[in-house]
Formats: structure tokens, C-alpha cells, sequence
């Protein structure tokens, strides 16, 4: 072989190397899942928006003492309100259309990362006691399962994922050196809440308010009525 | 001195011609009766809908897009021009297509453009190989 062609074929493995320690280092930063630390909020903005890929990194990364899960019905919840009333600090991880398993799953994780849970609010769906103890919902999306288990292995589809990188992590760095940014993350209050959708309430049902009118004369059954009845 | 210009329209009427065989002809895989392959040719060739569809347009939003058309300064001309990615998309395979060298004569030449082109390729499909898992919420 020659000189030139192993030059280039060391050329070749060093950047496509060099851009791999790059790109992986970004996502490994910024880690928009939370997978491998708690949230940068000084540097970066983080959207929550992303149930099955972000619960997980929740439960395991965030500080909290009481958590709010359930399914779509625990979707509104505010932890606001349940830290009014049971004080402390919650987090909310519902699963839109999730199986008692799946919710399982993620308590098992969140009782063992965190030895401050508490209180815990869950909601429970009648239409799903019938259900075998294991269904999971396949039919609504694959699973990302590479986020849930302690293998670094399988992490390569996290950072070196295209949708991460390309609609996550540079939307967020680009957020970064903007001059009027300011980091954070989406609060839980608002994090997969869907009431803002479905307008309710008098004043959405009536807003020019109700007439109420009084009939003319009161009508009383006649005593032939009474006898009918 | 018009036999280059020749050749190479000549060529340009060969892809045209190819183009046109292998749509036509594709649409014999699709179609489910000779009859229905028939009306397909007339409705295409009737031109009577040239719209394209919003589907269409949403298979070139790709995820780079954000990075490219920022990186291009293009973010503001693509909130105003319906369908950028799909034409910027075009205009590039022809460039990819027309411009450089065949890919079999340039099979050994080791040059410094060619590394670079190689390993981005490779990185960018590598990382293709992984996407964010979506949930549709139905049927709960």
C-alpha cells in the first residue's frame, strides 16, 4: 500500500473519530433526557415533551420527595397545587395511553434512585385493572429501552442519534449565545398538560351570560289529573 | 464545433427519456389493473392538478434542517417559501448527480476533499442509524 492511501486512510478514521468524540460530548452535556445527569438549567433550556425518553431520566436524576404518575387522566395534575397542599418538593411522569406495568416500572426506578420519595400520587385507571400484569403498550411507539437499563453500551442510539442531536441538542446550544436567553426547563405544571385544549366553564359555555324568565302563571295538575294518575 | 453542443443536449434528452420510461413504467408495479395504470397516464399527463401536496413537502423536513438553514442564514426565507427544503434538496442531488467525476474513475484517487467528504458521509449516516421514539396516543 502506498504512503498516500495510508495517509489518508489515517486521515479518515481521525475525523471520523474526531467527530464522533464531538458529537458525543455535546449530547453527554447537554443530555436533553436527563439519561446521564441532572438538567444544566444555568446554560441550557430543556422542553419536556417527550414522556417515554424523558420520565426516566427524570425520576432518576431530579431532587424530589413526592412524584405524580399515572396516564393521560394524571396528565393535568399541577405539582404546584400538591406542593400546596402536601408540601415539599414534586415532580409529574405520567404515560399518555401507559399500562399499570409501565408505570410500575418507572416507581421501581424512582423508589430506588431516590431516598427522599415520600409521597407519591398516582392515578388509577378502572378500565385498566383487567389487564395482565405485564402489557405494555406496543402499539403506540417502540420503546426506548436503551434509556432505561445501566448498560453505557446501548447508549450509543442516545448520543449518537440523529434526532437528538439535530432537533435537541443544537436547537439548544444555538439557544445558548443568543442575547436574550435565559435557561430553564418546562415547568411540570405545564409538562404534558392538555386542559389549555378543551375550553370549559360557564363563562365558555355562556359568555354573554343566561336569561332566566320567569313563566307568566304557575300551572298546578288539575284534581282530574291527580284521579288520572 | 456543434457536435460537443450535440452531445451533450443529446445527453440531457437521454435522462429526460429515462426519467419518463421509468416513471411510466413504475407505475405498472403500482397499479392494480392494466386499466388503472391506463388512467394514471392520462390523469399525469392531463396536467390538470399541478399542486404539490403538503405530504409531499413534509418528507424533506429533516431533522438537519434547523442546523443547515441556520447555519445558511435560510431560516427566515423558509418560513416564506412553501417547500425550500424540497427544492434546495433537488437542486443538490443535481449537483451531486452532474458535477463531480464518476464515482468508478475516482475509485482510487486519494485526495484531501475526498477524506473529508468520505468521513462526514459516513458520521451522518452512522447517526441516521438511531431516531427518538415517538408515541401516537390513540386507543387508550
Amino acid at each position: 500500500m502506498k504512503k498516500r492511501q495510508i495517509a489518508w486512510i489515517i486521515l479518515y478514521f481521525a475525523i471520523v473519530g474526531g467527530l464522533l468524540v464531538i458529537i458525543g460530548s455535546w449530547t453527554y452535556r447537554v443530555d436533553p433526557f436527563f439519561h446521564f445527569h441532572k438538567p444544566k438549567t444555568d446554560s441550557y433550556f430543556y422542553p419536556l415533551n417527550n414522556q417515554r425518553s424523558q420520565n426516566d431520566g427524570i425520576v432518576r436524576n431530579f431532587e424530589y420527595d413526592g412524584l405524580i404518575t399515572g396516564t393521560s387522566m394524571a396528565e393535568n395534575f399541577k405539582t404546584s397545587e400538591a406542593e400546596k397542599f402536601f408540601g415539599g418538593n414534586f415532580i409529574k411522569v405520567p404515560y399518555s395511553g401507559g399500562s399499570y406495568k409501565e408505570i410500575n416500572d418507572n416507581l421501581k426506578v424512582a423508589l430506588s434512585h431516590n431516598n427522599n420519595l415520600n409521597k407519591i400520587i398516582r392515578g388509577l385507571d378502572m378500565g385498566k385493572f383487567f389487564d395482565k400484569k405485564d402489557y405494555m403498550r406496543e402499539d403506540l411507539g417502540t420503546y426506548p429501552l436503551y434509556l432505561y437499563d445501566d448498560n453505557i453500551f446501548n447508549d450509543v442510539q442516545y448520543i449518537f442519534n440523529r434526532d437528538v442531536i439535530f432537533s435537541r441538542v443544537y436547537p439548544m446550544i444555538k439557544e445558548n449565545v443568543e442575547e436574550s436567553f435565559t435557561g430553564g426547563i418546562t415547568t411540570f405544571d405545564t409538562y404534558s398538560n392538555w386542559m389549555d385544549s378543551c375550553p370549559f366553564g360557564r363563562i365558555e359555555l355562556y359568555p354573554d351570560g343566561v336569561t332566566v324568565k320567569e313563566s307568566a302563571a304557575k300551572m298546578e295538575i288539575t284534581e282530574e289529573e291527580k284521579t288520572l294518575f | 464545433m456543434f457536435n460537443k453542443v450535440y452531445n451533450k443536449l443529446f445527453d440531457v434528452v437521454k435522462w429526460i427519456y429515462t426519467f419518463f420510461a421509468v416513471n411510466i413504467l413504475w407505475l405498472l408495479f403500482r397499479a392494480e389493473s392494466i386499466l388503472q395504470w391506463r388512467d394514471l397516464i392520462s390523469k399525469m399527463f392531463s396536467f390538470q392538478n399541478m399542486a404539490i401536496s403538503d405530504g409531499l413537502i413534509d418528507i424533506f423536513s429533516l431533522p438537519e434542517n434547523t442546523l443547515i438553514f441556520n447555519e445558511l442564514n435560510l431560516t427566515k426565507i423558509n418560513t416564506s417559501v412553501r417547500g425550500l427544503s424540497m427544492f434546495l434538496f433537488i437542486i443538490v442531488a443535481y449537483l451531486i448527480c452532474l458535477v463531480p467525476e464518476n464515482n468508478y474513475k475516482t475509485l482510487n484517487k486519494t485526495n484531501f476533499v475526498n477524506v473529508i467528504i468520505s468521513a462526514i458521509t459516513f458520521v451522518w449516516a452512522f447517526l441516521c442509524l438511531s431516531s427518538e421514539s415517538v408515541f401516537v396516543y390513540f386507543n387508550f
